[in-house]
C-alpha cells in the first residue's frame, strides 16, 4: 500500500510537473502572427504558422495536415477580414472548441482595427476578388503589430492566466519596440513622402498610408484578375507621364508584367517579401520592415 | 445645490448655443471683439470648472446644446472624414492589451467580430440572412459520338444554389439546391445537412441529413470544384451516375495522432438506386438493373482518411471506405474503395497533384444464383498548377460496370483549366478511348470528346475540407 502511494505520488508529481512546464501552443494562419506571437508569448508558448512565408495569403490551400496542427492548439490567431477564410473549414474539422469563434483562445487579430477601403454596400464578382470587410492586408503597416500583438496577448491571458505578467511585459517591450523602429523608418522613407508607387495587388495600402506614399495603380486590373496586354498597356502610358519610379510588388508575384513595365518606363521593380521568413534576410519582425522600407528607399533615391 | 448646477448649466449652453448665431449676426457691424471674447472665456472657464465638479452632467449638456441646436435650425457640423495627407502618418494603435485593465489579471472576452474604422455601434443593421450563393455550370460535348443527344451543343448543364450558416455554436447547415439539365432544371435539395464539430465537448463530430457521401475522395466533390469536366467513369459505373448520395447521419472522430491526420467516419444512410440502367432478360422475365451501387434502403458505411505531412511540404493522404446494403432484388451488395493523393507545392502558386481511387461492386446474385460477382474500376488523376491562373491535367479512366452489366470504359483526357477569377473558370477536356456500353453515352472503340465547361459563381460558398 505505502509502495502505491508513492508510485501515485511520484507520477502525480511528473504529471503536474510536465503541465507546469507546457507550452501553450499557438496556431497562426501567417508567419508574421507568428513572430508577433514568439514575442508576445516568450518561453511560454511554442508557436506554428499554417501558411508557409512564401504563400499568398489569399491562396492557401487547405490541407488535412493543418487540421492536426488546430486540434492541439490552445490560441489560435488569424489575420481576419476573410483574408484566411481558408482556416475555416479547418477549424470546423479540428473540432477543437477552445479555438474557434468565439472560445477563449480565439484571436482575430483585426479586432480594433482601424479598416481602410470598406467597400460599398452592393458588391458583385465584376470588381474582382473584393474582400467584403474591406482591406485585409493590415500586417504590412508595421504599426499594426502592435494591435495584432494585443489580440494575441488577450487571447494568451485568457487561456494561461498565470503568464499576465509575461505577456503583459513582452507586449508592452514589443510595441515599444515597433515605435522606435517605426520612427526610423519614417525618417527613411521621409525624403519620398507623396511619392508615387506602383503595386501589382492593393497589398500596400496601410504602409503607404503609414509613410505618406500615394498608390499610383496596381499591375492587377482588378484585385484577382489577371494582368492584360490593355491594361498594361494604359499602365505604362499613364507611368511614364507621372514618372512613376518604383513598383512595390511582393516577391512572390509573378516577375513577367513589372520586368516589362520597368523596361518600358525605367521605373524599378522593387521585389519583397512579404512574410516573415519569406527570404534569409527578413527572418523576423522587425527585419521584414528593414528590408521593405530599406528597398523601396534605394529604388526611389 | 442640484438646482443651481443645473441652472448654471442651462446658462452656459444658452451662451454658446448663442454664439454662433450672435457671431453672425454682427459679422458686418464691427463688434467690440475683445469685450466679446473677454465674456465668451469667462463663459467658458465657468463652465469648464463646473463640468470638473460635476462629470456626470456633460451627457445632460450635449443633449441640451443638441436641443438648442435643433430649435434653432443649426445643423450639427458632421464630423470631418479624415483624409491623411501626404506626410501626416495615421495614428499608431495605443500599447493596450484589449480588454485589459492595470492590475487585473483576468481579461473580459473582446469582440469576436472586427471593429471596423468610421463603423460606429447602430450605423449597420444585424443580419440573420444565411449566406446565398449561386453557381453557373455550362458544359459543351463537341465531336462526340452520333447518338449523343447533347453532341456539339454548349449549354447550361447545371444551376447550384447554396445556403449556408451557423445554426448554434459549433453547429452549421448547408443547403445545396441543384436545377440541372439532365432533370429538366426540377430544382431539387442535392445536399441539405447539418454539421456538428464537437459539441458540448463530445470527442466527436456529426453530420446528419442529405448528402454526397464521403466515400473516395471524387465522391464528395461538387462539379465546380473539381479538375475536370466529366466525372471519372468509375465513380458513375460503380457508385452513381454522378455521386453516390445518401440520407441519415454520420459520426467523426479525429485520432489524437501527434502528427498524423486520422479521420473515421461512421454512417448509416439511405439510398436510392440510380434511375439510369440497363433492362436484362427475355419478356416476360426482365429486370431492370441500376448502373452504379444499385443499392436500396440502408447502406451503413465508414471511411478512414489518413494524412501525413512530408518532408519538404508534400503531404499525402491515403484512404479507405466500405460498405454494404441490398439491391432492390434482395441481392447483398458490397462497395469497397481505396484512394491516394500525394499534393506538393513547389512554389507560391504552383502545385502538383497526384491522385488515384479503385473501387470494387461485389453482388451476391441470390435471384439467379449465379454466385458472387466483383466488379472493379479506377482512375488515376495528375494536375499541375504552375502559376495562379492555369492547370494542367491528364487523367486515366479504366473502369468496368457493375454485375451483371457488361462493358467497359477505357479512356484518357487531356485538361486545360484557366482561372479567370476565385470563383470563374473556363475548362477545355480532349478525352479519347473506348465505350463498350452505352447505357450514359452511345458505345463506340475509339471515341473522341471535347468537353468546354464555363463556371461562374456569386456570393459566399464554401464546403468541409475534402
Amino acid at each position: 500500500m505505502k509502495r502505491l502511494t508513492i508510485f501515485t505520488l511520484l507520477l502525480a508529481a511528473v504529471v503536474v510537473g510536465q503541465a507546469a512546464n507546457a507550452e501553450i501552443r499557438v496556431v497562426t494562419t501567417d508567419t508574421i502572427l507568428a513572430d508577433i506571437a514568439k514575442r508576445v508569448g516568450g518561453n511560454r508558448v511554442s508557436v506554428e504558422s499554417l501558411s508557409k512565408a512564401t504563400d499568398d495569403p489569399h491562396a492557401v490551400e487547405p490541407r488535412p495536415s493543418m487540421v492536426v496542427k488546430l486540434a492541439k492548439a490552445q490560441v489560435f490567431a488569424r489575420i481576419g477580414m476573410d483574408l484566411d477564410m481558408w482556416a475555416d473549414s479547418l477549424l470546423e474539422r479540428a473540432g477543437n472548441s477552445q479555438v474557434a469563434k468565439g472560445g477563449k483562445g480565439y484571436a482575430d487579430c483585426s479586432t480594433n482595427l482601424k479598416v481602410q477601403e470598406i467597400p460599398p454596400a452592393k458588391l458583385d464578382p465584376s470588381m474582382g476578388d473584393i474582400h467584403v470587410y474591406g482591406n485585409p492586408h493590415y500586417l504590412v503597416d508595421p504599426a499594426n503589430g502592435i494591435l495584432a500583438a494585443g489580440n494575441i496577448a488577450a487571447a494568451l491571458i485568457k487561456v494561461d492566466p498565470a503568464g499576465y505578467q509575461t505577456y503583459h511585459n513582452n507586449f508592452v517591450a514589443f510595441g515599444e519596440e515597433v515605435k522606435r523602429r517605426l520612427a526610423g523608418w519614417s525618417a527613411q522613407l521621409a525624403p519620398y513622402r507623396g511619392s508615387l508607387v506602383t503595386t501589382y495587388h492593393r497589398s500596400w495600402v496601410y504602409f503607404m498610408t503609414r509613410f505618406g506614399l500615394k498608390e499610383f495603380g496596381t499591375i492587377e486590373p482588378k484585385p484577382g484578375i489577371q494582368p492584360s496586354a490593355g491594361h498594361v498597356n494604359d499602365l505604362t502610358r499613364e507611368m511614364k507621364a507621372d514618372k512613376v519610379r518604383a513598383m512595390l510588388v511582393e516577391s512572390f508575384r509573378s516577375h513577367r508584367f513589372p520586368d516589362l513595365i520597368s523596361q518600358q518606363t525605367g521605373a524599378k521593380a522593387v521585389y519583397v517579401p512579404f512574410a516573415v521568413g519569406a527570404e534569409p534576410e527578413a527572418s523576423d519582425y522587425f527585419k521584414l520592415f528593414d528590408v521593405i522600407v530599406g528597398r523601396l528607399a534605394s529604388a526611389l533615391k | 445645490m442640484r438646482g443651481h448646477v443645473i441652472i448654471g448649466l442651462l446658462c452656459a449652453a444658452f451662451l454658446l448655443g448663442l454664439r454662433p448665431a450672435a457671431t453672425a449676426q454682427t459679422a458686418n457691424s464691427k463688434p467690440d471683439t475683445a469685450k466679446t471674447d473677454s465674456a465668451g472665456q469667462d463663459a467658458m472657464a465657468a463652465l469648464k470648472k463646473l463640468l470638473t465638479e460635476h462629470p456626470e452632467l456633460i451627457d445632460q449638456l450635449k443633449a441640451l446644446l443638441d436641443q438648442a441646436q435643433k430649435e434653432k435650425g443649426i445643423k450639427p457640423a458632421d464630423k470631418p472624414l479624415k483624409s491623411l495627407t501626404p506626410g501626416e502618418a495615421p495614428d499608431i494603435p495605443a500599447i493596450e492589451i484589449p480588454g485589459d485593465k492595470p492590475g487585473r489579471n483576468a481579461t473580459p472576452a473582446t469582440p469576436a467580430q472586427p471593429l471596423q474604422g468610421g463603423v460606429t455601434a447602430g450605423s449597420i443593421k444585424g443580419n440573420l440572412t444565411p449566406d446565398i450563393s449561386v453557381i453557373g455550370n455550362h458544359r459543351g460535348r463537341f465531336i462526340s459520338v452520333k447518338g449523343d443527344r447533347d453532341r456539339n451543343r454548349f449549354q447550361l448543364g447545371e444551376v447550384e444554389v447554396g445556403f449556408q450558416q451557423p445554426i448554434y455554436p459549433g453547429v452549421r447547415f448547408d443547403g445545396f439546391l441543384i436545377a440541372d439539365a439532365e432533370a429538366k432544371f426540377v430544382a431539387t435539395f442535392e445536399e441539405l445537412y447539418v454539421t456538428a464539430s464537437r459539441v458540448g465537448g463530445l470527442p466527436f463530430g456529426g453530420l446528419f441529413g442529405k448528402v454526397r457521401l464521403n466515400f473516395g475522395k471524387a465522391n464528395p466533390v461538387h462539379p465546380h470544384s473539381r479538375l475536370y469536366v466529366d466525372q471519372p467513369a468509375v465513380i458513375a459505373n460503380l457508385l452513381d451516375t454522378d455521386s453516390l448520395n445518401g440520407n441519415g447521419a454520420a459520426f467523426n472522430y479525429l485520432f489524437p495522432f501527434k502528427n498524423l491526420f486520422a479521420n473515421l467516419e461512421v454512417g448509416l444512410w439511405k439510398l436510392n438506386p440510380s434511375e439510369s440502367g440497363q433492362t436484362i432478360g427475355t419478356a416476360p422475365n426482365t429486370t431492370f438493373y441500376s448502373t452504379g451501387a444499385a443499392i436500396t434502403g440502408n447502406f451503413p458505411m465508414a471511411r478512414l482518411w489518413t494524412s501525413k505531412e512530408l518532408k519538404g511540404g508534400g503531404e499525402v493522404e491515403v484512404g479507405t471506405s466500405h460498405g454494404f446494403g441490398k439491391a432492390d432484388v434482395g441481392d447483398n451488395i458490397s462497395l469497397h474503395g481505396v484512394d491516394l493523393t500525394y499534393r506538393i507545392y513547389p512554389s507560391t502558386f504552383s502545385r502538383l497533384l497526384l491522385q488515384g481511387e479503385v473501387f470494387w461492386h461485389n453482388r451476391e446474385d441470390k435471384m439467379g444464383g449465379t454466385g458472387s460477382h466483383t466488379r472493379s474500376g479506377h482512375y488515376v488523376l495528375a494536375s499541375y498548377k504552375p502559376d495562379q491562373f492555369w492547370e494542367y491535367g491528364f487523367r486515366y479512366d479504366n473502369s468496368r460496370f457493375a454485375w451483371p452489366l457488361d462493358g467497359r470504359e477505357q479512356s484518357a483526357s487531356f485538361i486545360l483549366t484557366d482561372r479567370l477569377t476565385e470563383v470563374s473558370l473556363l475548362r477545355f477536356q480532349y478525352k479519347f478511348g473506348d465505350r463498350t456500353n452505352g447505357v450514359f453515352l452511345p458505345a463506340r472503340r475509339g471515341f473522341n470528346e471535347l468537353y468546354l465547361q464555363f463556371i461562374w459563381g456569386a456570393g459566399s460558398h464554401t464546403h468541409a475540407l475534402q
